[in-house]
């Protein structure tokens, strides 16, 4: 993929909004890994000359770097307004495949190249791109943990509980409007959910002890989450106005950190029935449970794919090192996805199943990367800071 | 080879790490520092005994720290108020002199280190007049609900202790035992009293596996109160995992610092 530098439709100097556009254009399809970026210091057509429409494009300038696709982009910006026109050629016929034209704001321009970074990956690949998706992940404050909510790349971050006291554990709702966490607000481990946007928590469910890791079914009319009312850490089901309990574990061992299956007939789980804490997996009613990692001593966080191949968990190693790994539920098969880079945990997936979002240590302070779920092409995304939990959104419908 | 490392299975158990002795008795003298601060100073002369040879092999030193130790504890009557550390102290003090005696200086030094990490534990728990008999006065029947002041000043002092653990384990360890008992004994003459055992845990593992491990380890020490005697609606719990650490640091030493249960008056 070739993506030369925006430009300015005006004839002016390059304007922010045209380099923001490049940038992003870049970063995402680098992110998509089927689409490599060719380095832009090898293209030989001035960007500055020629049009945006095939006509204007000398097509062996672009064959002889080697690239496959090429994007265009042209911009005209004004204090008060962005339009973009954007357009993706297949170099070998010289087609044109897709142009799109997004009008809005000056800082709409991220916003325009991750939609149109989306239409290009579904295009080639059949699959919804991630680009406008969203991060939610938990950041250490002086005073506790807050909930912070960010773009996929990063950008955008901003803190959606600012109350001064324990929020952790954030998880979506399927429709992608609302936030699950845990919180001491009120003293008592309750869960809780707040709009994207920030806003009053509601409360869900208050039981007596623990109320953590409140994950919606795929149906979007209940939560799997671990209470420890009964006396000890089990798992629940529970509608998504707290009503309806029922137990799903009996164990006098820890379970908890439930996560659905796609279809949501059956639930990941950790399990310490054995001694130490292991991926398992049971039925939604609770029946039919079976281990599924028989390997490591100390296993947590399963992720159940969207794609329902893979449960992606964070694992202890010989060496009492944390890293990533994915296990297949069926056959069992464990692969590692991070080795000798800090410690590596709690991995959650991209909507579309080929990402993974987790926080890392090697550099340093513990912050949030993204890789591919083959763990290849590893990137740090957002601002520094302690983060924690991170929690890769649903496909978010924007406007 | 270059990304995907072999997941090999480790034969020890999960509770070897948090034992894991480091160099000799240094796994324990890891666990008095993690209780206090003085017992640091006593680790680094007990490094410098063994690796720069700078002074003879003895657990002199040591043992003479728990007695002064126990002679404090001793002078504020912690036999009286805090029986059960005292005598545990006593005991651990007995042990360390006669291992001492025996020539064994490593398991002497960290006998003597734990006789004294009590016999702080009993003087903290003995405030001046804990031992003074409550006298009803003659025309007011003895209340033995009442909390006096002095009362409240040992209960107080006795949930300043904290209860530490091994790694991913919530099982209330020897050396807290004592504590918890004297805990017990005076929450009983206390009844009015109220209190949260918080569970904690060291940063290492996930968030949520080590909410409901600290939320185990407070209901370990809730347990263990109500098999002494404690009512059983008298002691609430919490956990906060791994959010609330003491120490932010790394080291095993933070770790073992962030292991705890903690208790708090309602």
């Amino acid at each position: 993929m070739a993506v030369p530098d925006a430009r300015d439709m005006g004839g002016g100097p390059p304007s922010a909004a045209a380099g923001e556009i490049t940038s992003v254009l870049r970063w995402d399809f680098d992110v998509a890994a089927a689409l490599k970026v060719l380095n832009p210091k090898g293209y030989l057509a001035d960007p500055t000359k020629g049009g945006l429409a095939a006509a204007s494009i000398k097509w062996s300038d672009w064959v002889s770097v080697g690239a496959e696709g090429l994007v265009q982009a042209g911009v005209t910006a004004t204090s008060n307004s962005l339009r973009a026109d954007m357009r993706f050629y297949d170099v070998g016929t010289g087609r044109q495949v897709i142009q799109k034209t997004y009008e809005g704001r000056p800082e709409d321009a991220r916003a325009f190249a991750h939609a149109f970074a989306d239409e290009v990956v579904y295009q080639l690949t059949g699959t919804k791109g991630i680009f406008r998706t969203q991060i939610c992940a938990v950041k250490r404050t002086r005073t506790g943990r807050e909930l912070w909510v960010m773009d996929m790349d990063g950008s955008n971050a901003r803190a959606i509980t600012n109350n001064g006291s324990i929020n952790i554990l954030p998880s979506w709702s399927r429709n992608g409007r609302e936030i699950y966490f845990t919180s001491y607000i009120r003293h008592n481990p309750n869960l809780y959910a707040i709009p994207v946007g920030g806003g009053k928590p509601r409360l869900v469910l208050g039981e007596t002890g623990l109320n953590t890791g409140g994950q919606e079914a795929p149906s979007g009319d209940r939560l799997a989450l671990t209470l420890s009312r009964d006396g000890n850490s089990e798992i629940y089901t529970v509608a998504t106005n707290g009503s309806h309990l029922k137990r799903l574990t009996k164990e006098w061992a820890i379970d908890s950190s439930p996560s659905w299956s796609p279809d949501g007939r059956q639930i990941a789980f950790v399990s310490a029935r054995f001694g130490d804490p292991h991926i398992f997996v049971m039925n939604a009613d609770g029946s039919n449970v079976r281990r599924v990692t028989d390997r490591g001593t100390y296993n947590q966080t399963p992720d159940w794919s969207p794609k329902g191949d893979l449960i992606a968990f964070t694992a202890r190693d010989e060496r009492n090192v944390f890293d990533i790994f994915t296990v297949n539920p069926t056959t069992k098969e464990i692969r590692r996805l991070t080795q000798d880079q800090g410690n590596n945990e709690e991995p959650s997936f991209s909507p579309d199943g080929n990402h993974i979002v987790f926080t890392s240590t090697r550099n340093g302070d513990s912050h949030i990367f993204i890789m591919a779920v083959d763990g290849s092409n590893p990137k740090r995304i957002g601002r520094s800071g302690a983060f924690s939990t991170p929690a890769w959104s649903p496909y978010i419908l924007t406007p | 080879m270059r990304k995907f490392g072999i997941f090999t299975i480790r034969t020890e158990t999960q509770d070897a790490l948090g034992r894991r002795p480091i160099a000799g008795s240094f796994s324990f003298a890891a666990r008095s520092f993690a209780a206090r601060p003085r017992a640091a100073l006593l680790l680094a002369v007990m490094v410098c005994t063994s690796l720069t040879g700078c002074s003879k092999n003895t657990a002199d030193l040591e043992l003479d720290a728990a007695r002064k130790a126990m002679d404090k504890a001793s002078a504020q009557k912690a036999s009286d108020c805090a029986t059960a550390t005292y005598k545990a102290a006593e005991t651990a003090l007995n042990e360390a002199q006669k291992l001492a005696a025996d020539g064994k200086i490593d398991e002497a030094k960290a006998k003597a280190m734990e006789a004294e990490t009590l016999a702080d534990q009993a003087a903290l728990a003995s405030p001046p007049g804990c031992d003074e008999p409550k006298v009803a006065t003659p025309d007011e029947p003895a209340q033995p609900e009442t909390t006096d002041a002095s009362m409240n000043l040992s209960i107080e002092s006795a949930l300043k202790n904290v209860i530490y653990f091994d790694y991913n384990d919530a099982s209330i360890r020897e050396d807290s035992k004592a504590v918890l008992e004297d805990v017990a004994a005076l929450l009983q003459k206390a009844p009015a009293t109220r209190i949260e055992v918080e569970g904690h845990c060291d940063v290492r593992g996930s968030t949520e596996y080590n909410l409901h491990l600290g939320e185990r380890r407070a209901t370990s020490v809730k347990k263990y109160l109500t098999a002494h005697g404690v009512e059983p609606s008298h002691v609430a719990v919490i956990s906060y995992g791994e959010e609330r650490p003491v120490d932010l640091g790394m080291s095993e030493e933070a770790h073992q610092k962030n292991r705890r249960a903690e208790l708090k008056r309602q």
